[in-house]
């Protein structure tokens, strides 16, 4: 099933870079990209990880497309 | 600079060793075999040194991507070896049908891990091209 995410928008929101995200969670800033372009669709962990660093419930964060 | 990842230096260090092994026991075995004409159960032994190194080499990879803590460049480092299997079974069903009928050349089977090599290479290609990032040289 496809799944689409507002991670772009959060981050920019918040003025953090690629890498401080990356950071953030313990991953490579490629990962953070491959996520944002929809190349990559993260494990429920790490989406619950992206999840804690913004604050917000996971379905606000990853929709269905 | 893109700073060089634990897991990354503890696999240059393992295949630091087992190259070591490898080099050492290629010599060993050529020079005692071959030259001293070691036989019996010692040139078993000895030859069985750079071939288990070869092994531990394919483990080594195997090693990496499970200490890979990124799960987006595990998924690549996964691709990558998956195509480097495929690529070299291929080319070794080719190569071996071709040698069948006397139309090519005998290759020793342990230069397989020339077209695995190459199929690595070609998996860091096919990563950039489809996920826009070439993974890591394991």
């Amino acid at each position: 099933m496809p799944v689409k995410n507002r991670l772009r928008v959060l981050r920019a929101e918040r003025e953090w870079s690629q890498q401080q995200l990356a950071d953030a969670l313990a991953v490579s800033r490629q990962s953070v990209n491959a996520i944002e372009t929809g190349k990559y669709d993260p494990s429920l962990p790490l989406a619950f990880r992206i999840a804690d660093v913004f604050g917000m419930p996971i379905e606000e964060i990853f929709l269905r497309d | 600079m893109a700073q060089i990842k634990p897991a990354a230096i503890r696999n240059l260090k393992r295949t630091g060793v087992i190259m070591a092994v490898y080099l050492a026991g290629i010599l060993a075995a050529q020079y005692l075999i071959e030259r001293q004409g070691v036989s019996g159960p010692l040139a078993y032994s000895l030859a069985l040194v750079p071939g288990f190194a070869m092994a531990a080499l394919f483990w080594s990879g195997g090693e990496a991507i499970a200490e890979t803590d990124d799960e987006f460049m595990r998924m690549l480092a996964v691709r990558q070896h998956l195509i480097a299997a495929g690529f070299a079974m291929s080319v070794a069903s080719v190569w071996g049908m071709l040698e069948m009928f006397e139309l090519v050349e005998h290759i020793n089977p342990f230069f397989i891990v020339v077209p695995w090599a190459v199929g690595i290479f070609v998996g860091m290609i096919v990563n950039r091209i489809t996920h826009g990032v070439w993974g890591q040289c394991p």
